[in-house]
């Protein structure tokens, strides 16, 4: 079988090589999963540059970090799991190859009924979301949320996944022409960022006819966090989530005194792992659901076989602007 | 009379004017106070120079936030309080005159005692109460890990923290302050550092394994995230001041790991949550330790009222140029 390593620091050429190797045979409580998708991340590009990111003395390591596929062996003393059986792969188990052997229980059952691409949102966007939502927004139906970064994948994944839950959103995004797009997604507002707090609140307290807006989602830190938080009611909770700006949020002393804002933030694998085993299973069960039936999608800008991992992860490396969503491995011949 | 008067935004020296009003006669209800002292602080220069948020609304006015002094005259109807008596006026009366006139109902009976000290009672210590008693519920052998530790509130905060029990991990700038404020009784006190990871390691370094669950901070700007790195999991930051001058800065790594919060505390809405009877109380514990000299506040300058300029000048000052606070001394 096919594997996908990262063997050094450099560019694509030469920090990766596909090896070949005898298919895994299960171990105790072990299945062999054989994969079906797995997308791959951005960070993947930043490791092969990174000493940083990943240590020397971690390599070589077999990339990936998530993915789909099916259980085609396992050992005797699994039972929960069934030849057959499609299931979530273990999260950064290094998932770039044709067969994974995994704990089966750290893998958990996803829909048989839907395209494997359709699943490739669940482990990260799709939990990322959900636990935002499920552990920072505790709001009755009809409530507003807003959030930056409105346009990404994840913002796009919160925007199907709050509409699901009978939330309504404020979504802040940097450029015009985004807003039937996001409302045909289930969004409620588009609003492009003014750069101005206050010009950015008055445009979201027109938009909602003056709603209260009690829970701000931040991907991106700085200034715009601060704008952001500007937004929100009295009382109300700004969640940093991303990080994926430079900068630290930036958030006006007065907001925090006068209004009694609260900013605090979640990482998605602390929450998760917060829950019981049944939780965990349910958690995915429910976001597995919502992907098959297309409440939360992300558009697949290329699916890409193994072998062609350099074009791939080239891919990857453009800017988000010149790259319609995920980059995926496909492993069905 | 001779009070200070408030006529445009901008500049102190200009938006401030010494002015000769007649004195107030008392109406129903009302008492009239002579002030010995009224304590300076930067919210007033800050209504003077206008900056947002805290632009005075309605001009002209006498500013002054605080202050103390003895009854001089008792509208109709007033039976609580006698002539000569010494008291404080509540916050905002307008204590930068020499004659001030208020509500008898909102006044509080102040004890004898040193005058400039008690004239820092009403903000400053309600501030250092609020920030132990409305955030996180500390309990006795806990520590509270806070920055601006030389400041009146900060003072405040390690001699309130001590009569809870609760222990102070004080961050300060300067070297020279901390042997003070181990006399006040600080139990830990650490020179602040610009990089977060060598902060948080001296506070390691200075309490041990305790965890901290609260952390005060009045500088905002990076020194909010310095903080941040310093509580631990689940703990709260309450920002209550800015001398940075610079927006709470947070980094995202700073606070998803421990699932820390940070939050602001405002006097208003302190007050608001208290009944005046509770306001009371406290307020006659706080006078109580100031007049027995618990509470000790650093004065850095006095002044009369025609010195007012000077004395708005001095509270601009930071670090060893103003070593403490400004007070301003309305009959001299």
């Amino acid at each position: 079988m096919k594997v996908l390593r990262h063997i050094g620091y450099g560019d694509i050429a030469t920090a990766l090589r596909l090896d070949d190797e005898p298919e895994p045979i299960p171990g105790p409580g072990e299945v062999v999963i054989r994969m079906e998708v797995a997308p791959l991340q951005k960070s993947e590009i930043l490791n092969l540059a990174d000493p940083q990111r990943i240590p020397p003395d971690k390599l070589p390591r077999i990339c990936g970090s998530e993915g789909v596929g099916c259980v085609v062996a396992k050992a005797a003393d699994v039972t929960s799991f069934a030849l057959g059986d499609r299931v979530f792969a273990p999260k950064y188990a290094g998932l770039l190859r044709e067969f994974m052997p995994a704990q089966a229980e750290s893998c958990f059952p996803a829909p048989r009924d839907c395209a494997a691409e359709k699943l490739c949102i669940v482990s990260t966007m799709g939990l990322t979301s959900w636990l935002l939502l499920q552990d920072y927004v505790q709001l009755p139906a009809g409530s507003w949320i807003i959030q930056d970064a409105a346009n990404s994948s994840i913002g796009r994944v919160i925007i199907g996944m709050a509409r699901a839950r009978g939330l309504r959103t404020v979504n802040v995004v940097r450029r015009t022409g985004l807003d039937h797009d996001l409302k045909f997604l289930g969004g409620d507002v588009v609003v492009v960022d003014p750069g101005d707090p206050e010009a950015l609140a008055a445009m979201v307290t027109k938009a909602t006819d003056n709603a209260e807006i009690k829970v701000g989602l931040d991907m991106i830190g700085g200034d715009l966090a601060g704008r952001i938080a500007r937004c929100l009611a009295p009382g109300g909770t700004l969640v940093l989530y991303g990080g994926s700006g430079p900068d630290a949020a930036r958030i006006d002393f007065m907001d925090l005194h006068r209004r009694d804002l609260r900013v605090t933030g979640m990482g998605m694998s602390r929450s998760f792992n917060k829950r019981s085993p049944a939780e965990k299973t349910e958690v995915y069960h429910t976001i597995g659901r919502m992907a098959a039936e297309g409440v939360i999608k992300t558009n697949i800008a290329a699916a890409y076989r193994l072998e062609d991992y350099r074009a791939a992860f080239a891919h990857v490396s453009r800017p988000d602007s010149h790259r319609d969503g995920k980059v995926i491995f496909r492993f069905d011949n | 009379m001779k009070a200070l008067q408030q006529v445009a935004h901008g500049d102190p020296a200009e938006a401030v004017k010494l002015v000769d009003l007649p004195d107030p006669v008392p109406r129903p209800g009302e008492v009239v106070i002579r002030m010995e002292a009224a304590a300076v602080h930067l919210a007033d220069i800050k209504n003077f120079t206008g900056e947002r948020d805290f632009r005075a609304k309605f001009l002209p006015r006498i500013p002054g936030y605080e202050g103390i002094g003895r009854i001089v005259a008792l509208g109709r109807g007033v039976t609580q309080f006698n002539v000569g008596e010494r008291v404080f006026p509540w916050w905002g009366a307008g204590t930068f005159a020499q004659l001030v006139c208020t509500p008898a109902d909102k006044v509080m009976p102040a004890p004898e005692g040193d005058a400039q000290q008690l004239a820092l009672m009403l903000v400053n210590g309600f501030t250092a109460v609020s920030l132990l008693d409305d955030f996180v519920q500390l309990s006795p052998g806990q520590w509270l890990v806070q920055n601006g530790a030389n400041s009146n509130c900060g003072r405040y905060v390690i001699v309130l923290a001590q009569e809870r029990g609760i222990r102070t991990c004080s961050i300060v700038r300067r070297a020279e302050v901390i042997d003070e404020l181990r006399a006040l009784g600080a139990d830990a006190v650490i020179l602040d550092h610009e990089n977060p990871v060598e902060l948080a390691a001296r506070v390691k370094a200075a309490i041990g394994e305790a965890e901290i669950k609260l952390g005060l901070d009045m500088v905002a700007g990076t020194a909010t995230g310095r903080m941040m790195r310093c509580v631990s999991s689940g703990g709260v930051v309450v920002n209550y001041g800015f001398i940075s001058g610079q927006p709470c800065e947070v980094h995202f790594n700073e606070v998803w790991q421990k699932e820390a919060t940070l939050r602001g505390m405002s006097a208003g809405r302190g007050l608001a949550q208290r009944s005046m009877d509770e306001l009371r109380r406290v307020y006659a514990h706080l006078a109580q330790l100031i007049a027995g000299g618990q509470m000790r506040a650093a004065i850095a300058g006095t002044y009369t009222l025609d010195r007012a300029t000077e004395a708005f000048r001095h509270a601009l000052r930071t670090g060893a140029e103003r070593d403490g606070k400004i007070i301003l001394l309305p009959n001299g």
